[in-house]
C-alpha cells in the first residue's frame, strides 16, 4: 500500500484504500470528501466489506452500556472510612507536619553543630538513631508528596557523626562509601516496612510489598515545588521519567541517591535531568522504584522518600504498574544543604 | 458537563459537599464503567474497580490539579487499580476453582464453554476486544467508545501520537476480524440450539 495524504489522493495518483478507511474511522476525512470515499470503496468490494464490518464493530463498541449507580455505595464507603477530608483540614495537617519537620531539622542541625564542635570523631552506635516501623509508614506515608517524613528521625544526637560502619551488612557498598559529613544514618532495615496505598497525582501504587534495606541521602535547599518521578520498563530496560510536577515547577537543587540492600550493589538512579545542580551522577541499574519528594521553602531541608518495589508485569508494553514500598527518611542519611560529600560507591560525581 | 461547572463541583466536594460529590459520580459513572467493562471484560470486576476509583478520587479531591482533565485523572486511577488487581489475581489452578466454573447444565457432559458462550454470546464486541492486547484494547476503547482525541490518548498512555495511531489501526483491524468471528459463532450456536429444540 502506498502512503500519501488521504485528503489529497491525487497527489500520489492512486488512492490507498486501507489508509482511506483508517482515515475515515480516525475522523480525519472531512464531510465534503465522503462521497469520494464511498466511490472509491464501491470500486473495491473487499475494501467495502471491510469498511462495513469495521463500522459495525465500532458501532457495537459505542452502544451504551448499562451502568450501576455508584453514588450511594461510594459515598457510603467514603463516609464509613474517613469521610471527606476538607482542604482546610488537610492544609492544617500539612502545616502541623511541616512544623514538626522544621523542629526536627533544627534539632538535627544543632546536634550536628555540637558534634562537629565538641565530639570526637569516634563511630557512634547507630541503634536508635532513626527508626520507623510499619505503623509509622502506614500512617505517615499515605501522601508522600506532602509528608515531612523527617519527623520520623529520632534520637538525633546519637546519629550525629555516626559512622557508616554501622550500616548493616546488607548495604556494604554504602558503608564503604559515604563520607564523614553524614548526619544520620539508620541501620539497615530500620526503614523496612510495608506501607499502605500510595496516592500520587497521576496514579497510585497499591498493594505495597516489604523491602528490606535502603540508604537514602537527603538534603539541600529546594524550591517550592513537588516532583514525582517514576521508573518505567520500556523495551526491556528501565528508564526514569518525571511523571508530574506540581506547583511552580521549580527545580530541586539537591538530589537523592539510594542503594537498595535487598538488591545489593544495584544503584537506584534518579535522573539528573530532573534536578538542577545534581551533586552526583549515578550509574543506572535495573532497580524499580518510585521517587517522592517533600519540599519546603528555599533554605530548608527537605526530605525525599524512595520506594522500592516490583513491577506489575501485565504483558506487552503496558508494564508501568509498580507496587512499591516507601521507605521514610528514617532509613536514610541526612546531610546539610551545602554538602558535597564524596558520592557513595557506585556513584560518581 | 462544562469544565467550569466541574471545577466548581470538585471544589465543593473537596470541601465536604456530598451533593457535589454525588453529581461528580453521576457525571462520570456511565463512561467510566463502560470503559472498565471493555477493559476488564467482566462486569463484576469493572464494578469493583469503578467503585474503588471513585472512593479514592473523592478522598483526594483536594489534590486534584484543575489544569488537568478530571476524567483523565479518574480513568488513570481506575486503570491503575485494575492493573494492580490483575497483577494480584494471577491465574490460579485449583480444583475448587475448576469446580466453581463447571457447566450449569443438568448433565455432566454439558460443556462449561457453552455456558460462557451463552453468557457472552450477545456481546461479540466485548469478546473481540478481549482478544486484543491491553494496550491496543485501551486505545480502541478510548478512541471509539469514549471519543477521546488522539492527543489526549497519547498523553494518557505516555506514548507518541504516531504510536497511538498505529495501535489504533492495528487494534481496529483485529477487532473487526474477531468481531466477525464471535458474531458468526454466536449465530451458529444459536441456530444449533434452535435446531436441537425443533
Amino acid at each position: 500500500m502506498s502512503g500519501g495524504d488521504v485528503n489529497n489522493p491525487g497527489s500520489r495518483g492512486e488512492l490507498d484504500i486501507d489508509r482511506l478507511v483508517d482515515a475515515v474511522f480516525d475522523r480525519e476525512v472531512p464531510a465534503e470528501r465522503s462521497r469520494e470515499v464511498f466511490e472509491a470503496l464501491s470500486r473495491d468490494p473487499e475494501a467495502a466489506r471491510s469498511f462495513t464490518e469495521t463500522g459495525r464493530a465500532v458501532e457495537a463498541l459505542r452502544e451504551p452500556v448499562g451502568s450501576p449507580d455508584f453514588v450511594a455505595g461510594v459515598l457510603g464507603e467514603v463516609g464509613a472510612t474517613q469521610g471527606f477530608v476538607t482542604a482546610g483540614e488537610r492544609s492544617w495537617l500539612a502545616g502541623a507536619r511541616w512544623a514538626i519537620a522544621a523542629a526536627v531539622v533544627v534539632v538535627v542541625g544543632v546536634g550536628f553543630w555540637a558534634e562537629r564542635a565538641f565530639v570526637a570523631e569516634e563511630p557512634v552506635p547507630m541503634a536508635g538513631a532513626a527508626s520507623a516501623d510499619v505503623s509509622d509508614t502506614s500512617t505517615e506515608m499515605q501522601y508522600a508528596s506532602a509528608m515531612p517524613v523527617s519527623a520520623l528521625v529520632r534520637s538525633t544526637p546519637r546519629a550525629v557523626g555516626a559512622s557508616v560502619e554501622r550500616v548493616a551488612d546488607g548495604a556494604r557498598e554504602v558503608r564503604e562509601s559515604f563520607g564523614r559529613r553524614v548526619l544520620g544514618l539508620a541501620e539497615s532495615g530500620a526503614a523496612a516496612g510495608e506501607t499502605r496505598d500510595l496516592f500520587t497525582h497521576d496514579g497510585m501504587a497499591a498493594d505495597l510489598i516489604p523491602a528490606e534495606a535502603s540508604v537514602v541521602k537527603v538534603g539541600g535547599p529546594v524550591s517550592d515545588s513537588q516532583h514525582f518521578g517514576r521508573f518505567e520498563k520500556r523495551a526491556g530496560s528501565w528508564a526514569h521519567e518525571l511523571a508530574s510536577a506540581v506547583g511552580d515547577r521549580g527545580r530541586a537543587v539537591f538530589s537523592v541517591e539510594a542503594i537498595d540492600g535487598a538488591w545489593a550493589g544495584r544503584v537506584m538512579r534518579i535522573g539528573a535531568e530532573d534536578f538542577a545542580d545534581l551533586p552526583w551522577a549515578v550509574d543506572a541499574s535495573s532497580v524499580t522504584g518510585r521517587v517522592f519528594s517533600v519540599m519546603g521553602a528555599d533554605g530548608e531541608y527537605s526530605v525525599r522518600v524512595i520506594g522500592f518495589g516490583r513491577e506489575s508485569d501485565l504483558g506487552e508494553s503496558d508494564n508501568r504498574g509498580v507496587a512499591g514500598v516507601v521507605l521514610p527518611v528514617a532509613g536514610g542519611v541526612v546531610v546539610p544543604a551545602s554538602s558535597r560529600d564524596d558520592a557513595p560507591l557506585g556513584l560518581s560525581r | 458537563m462544562e469544565k467550569r461547572e466541574e471545577v466548581m463541583l470538585i471544589e465543593l466536594a473537596a470541601a465536604g459537599d456530598r451533593k457535589a460529590a454525588a453529581r461528580l459520580i453521576q457525571a462520570h459513572q456511565q463512561s467510566l464503567f463502560a470503559y472498565m467493562l471493555r477493559m476488564t471484560g467482566n462486569p463484576d470486576i469493572a464494578e469493583d474497580v469503578v467503585q474503588d476509583a471513585f472512593v479514592r478520587v473523592l478522598k483526594n479531591l483536594d489534590r486534584f490539579d484543575p489544569r488537568f482533565r478530571f476524567s483523565t485523572w479518574l480513568f488513570t486511577i481506575a486503570k491503575r487499580l485494575w492493573m494492580n488487581m490483575a497483577a494480584k489475581h494471577k491465574p490460579v489452578y485449583d480444583s475448587d476453582i475448576v469446580g466453581g466454573r463447571a457447566g450449569s447444565g443438568t448433565e455432566p457432559w454439558e460443556p462449561t464453554v457453552a455456558d460462557e458462550d451463552r453468557r457472552l454470546g450477545s456481546d461479540a464486541i466485548g469478546r473481540a476486544l478481549m482478544e486484543l492486547g491491553a494496550e491496543q484494547r485501551e486505545i480502541v476503547v478510548l478512541f471509539h467508545q469514549q471519543e477521546w482525541p488522539i492527543a489526549l490518548i497519547a498523553e494518557h498512555m505516555g506514548m507518541p501520537e504516531g504510536t497511538v495511531k498505529s495501535h489504533l489501526h492495528r487494534g481496529r483491524k483485529k477487532m473487526r476480524v474477531y468481531f466477525e468471528e464471535h458474531e458468526s459463532r454466536a449465530l451458529t450456536e444459536r441456530f444449533a440450539r434452535e435446531a436441537a429444540w425443533a
